[in-house]
């Protein structure tokens, strides 16, 4: 107080001023922060891989639009790679097969199976997976917290968008295996979009074959399936392109592929921040322009269809409405 | 019949033309060939459900028709004008729908393709048989020899486009490295009723 007394107001305000703004910005406060983002860069990583590497058996629950189905996840990682099997445990027994030849989806409902069949990926250059560090520049991370799902343990992680083009995650990862137990969906205001919940999970030894045939046999199903044409090429340049897309995209593959369906080969152009992906289709249409158009949505997936000179051209990606109709409507073709 | 009015049919027959809907059924009224696809369609769709009984009268819809004909008139259709403006709405991604369409249109091409060399056996076949007023419409198990790729070429299905674009994109993302969601779910998860 005498100290204050002692000296001009103008000058006490301005000294408190300095040492707060020294306070706030010394280095102990901003390297508390960098060590959670670092941590929770980490994690991701580890859980980018557990979730590849691991053999494990869960049961989750998938919420979207208020709605809730059951769901189990059967994962194997084998010197032949990964497979997959996901199946619904409410409603129709839908099930998604996969490994790295094929991906087949079986629809009970309508007695009908689809089978896509694969090439190996093989990115770019190794563009593909994206390191997460390159990814830091349009997304904020941070350890939140610890938590408990499915009976474990888990890191609370978010990522958080840096603008309105991109959604967040709040992720839970269990603290032993580092596989997701929990994940959020959200946009940039925090509102959520669609989460899944491991209510049980289960990582072991061995997966048993079986676990991953189909649960339905051959007949009274319909099968509709690619034949070895329909294999993806690598494209040449063809001169299609995305020319208005949010920062930090960049184009990371580019095929032609019949996609069994129609006549027509379908390219496929491949976009990504590193975390975000979108995927842009341009097919060529017969007289049928006003076949679809606008805005489609299914969980966390956003697409928006366009047309241009007998062509569809199609943005499909989690991310949200304004980013694939942006991206779709600044396609053209440069010859 | 173009396979636009096939496909609009069908879509109007699963609740997903809005907007058309009014458009599709006045081309439905007055076009007997419409009407026919319209009748076809849902035996199959019944067929495939099981829903069938063993006799069915086809003519049944006919005959309540001409019997209303004979009735005064209390409702007129506004006369169709803009046949051409018929569209198709922003339709989302109905997987279940759209594989209906699939289904029916590979019945309709049954047989059309060369020789499976795939060795997946397509299984929907039906058959009808006329008879004095009743069609017998049976379900067969017996694979049929057909290519189902060329089947599903023929589909020309925003729909069904939709889902194989969703299929394809999800290749990518469960290959890329950093994921905060399991792709496929969105492929198993059932539509949500609107």
């Amino acid at each position: 107080m005498k100290l204050r007394n002692n000296l001009p107001t103008g000058h006490s305000v301005l000294l408190h001023g300095l040492i707060y703004a020294f306070l706030t910005a010394i280095p102990p406060i901003l390297l508390a922060d960098e060590v959670t983002s670092l941590q929770a860069q980490q994690l991701i990583n580890d859980m980018s891989r557990a979730s590849k590497e691991l053999n494990y058996d869960g049961i989750f629950v998938y919420q979207r639009d208020g709605r809730m189905e059951t769901m189990r996840l059967i994962h194997k990682a084998d010197a032949d790679g990964e497979h997959e099997r996901m199946i619904s445990l409410t409603g129709d027994a839908r099930e998604v097969i996969r490994d790295g030849k094929s991906v087949t989806c079986i629809f009970p409902d309508n007695r009908s199976v689809m089978v896509k069949r694969n090439q190996p990926k093989q990115f770019l250059a190794g563009q593909l997976p994206q390191p997460i560090e390159k990814i830091a520049d349009f997304y904020a991370f941070a350890v939140s917290g610890k938590d408990r799902v499915a009976g474990r343990p888990a890191w609370i992680v978010n990522i958080f968008p840096t603008d309105e083009f991109r959604y967040g995650y709040q992720l839970w990862i269990d603290e032993e295996t580092k596989l997701l137990l929990k994940s959020e969906l959200m946009d940039k205001s925090g509102r959520p979009i669609e989460q899944i919940l491991f209510t049980h999970l289960e990582v072991v030894d061995y997966i048993s074959p079986d676990l991953l045939k189909p649960s339905i046999s051959g007949p009274g199903y319909t099968w509709y399936s690619g034949s070895a044409e329909d294999t993806p090429v690598r494209a040449n340049n063809t001169g299609w392109q995305v020319t208005t897309m949010p920062r930090g995209f960049s184009q990371h593959d580019h095929e032609i592929q019949a996609l069994a369906e129609g006549n027509m080969p379908v390219e496929h152009l491949v976009y990504s921040d590193g975390l975000a992906m979108v995927s842009v289709f341009i097919e060529k249409i017969d007289n049928t322009p006003d076949e679809i158009r606008g805005i489609s949505r299914k969980g966390g997936v956003n697409a928006y269809a366009t047309y241009a000179n007998g062509y569809q051209v199609t943005a499909v990606g989690e991310v949200p409405q304004k980013t694939v109709q942006l991206m779709a409507t600044s396609v053209v073709q440069n010859r | 019949m173009s396979e636009q009015s096939r496909e609009q049919i069908s879509a109007l027959m699963d609740g997903e033309l809005e907007t058309g809907a009014p458009f599709v059924l006045n081309a439905l009224n007055g076009n007997q060939e419409h009407r026919a696809i319209w009748h076809r369609y849902h035996l199959i769709r019944e067929s495939l459900r099981g829903n069938l009984p063993k006799h069915i009268d086809i003519h049944l819809a006919d005959r309540i028709s001409s019997s209303i004909q004979n009735e005064p008139a209390i409702l007129a259709p506004a006369r169709n004008t803009i046949r051409n403006q018929i569209f198709k709405p922003a339709i989302g991604f109905a997987i279940a729908a759209s594989v209906t369409v699939v289904v029916i249109l590979g019945v309709k091409q049954a047989g059309v393709g060369p020789a499976s060399t795939t060795a997946v056996p397509t299984v929907v076949a039906i058959q009808t048989e006329p008879s004095a007023n009743y069609q017998v419409v049976r379900v067969t198990g017996e694979p049929s020899v057909q290519n189902p790729a060329q089947d599903y070429r023929t589909t020309v299905d925003a729909q069904s486009r939709l889902n194989r674009y969703l299929v394809n994109h999800n290749e990518y993302r469960s290959n890329a490295g950093v994921q905060g969601m399991l792709p496929y779910v969105r492929i198993v998860a059932h539509e949500v009723e609107e």
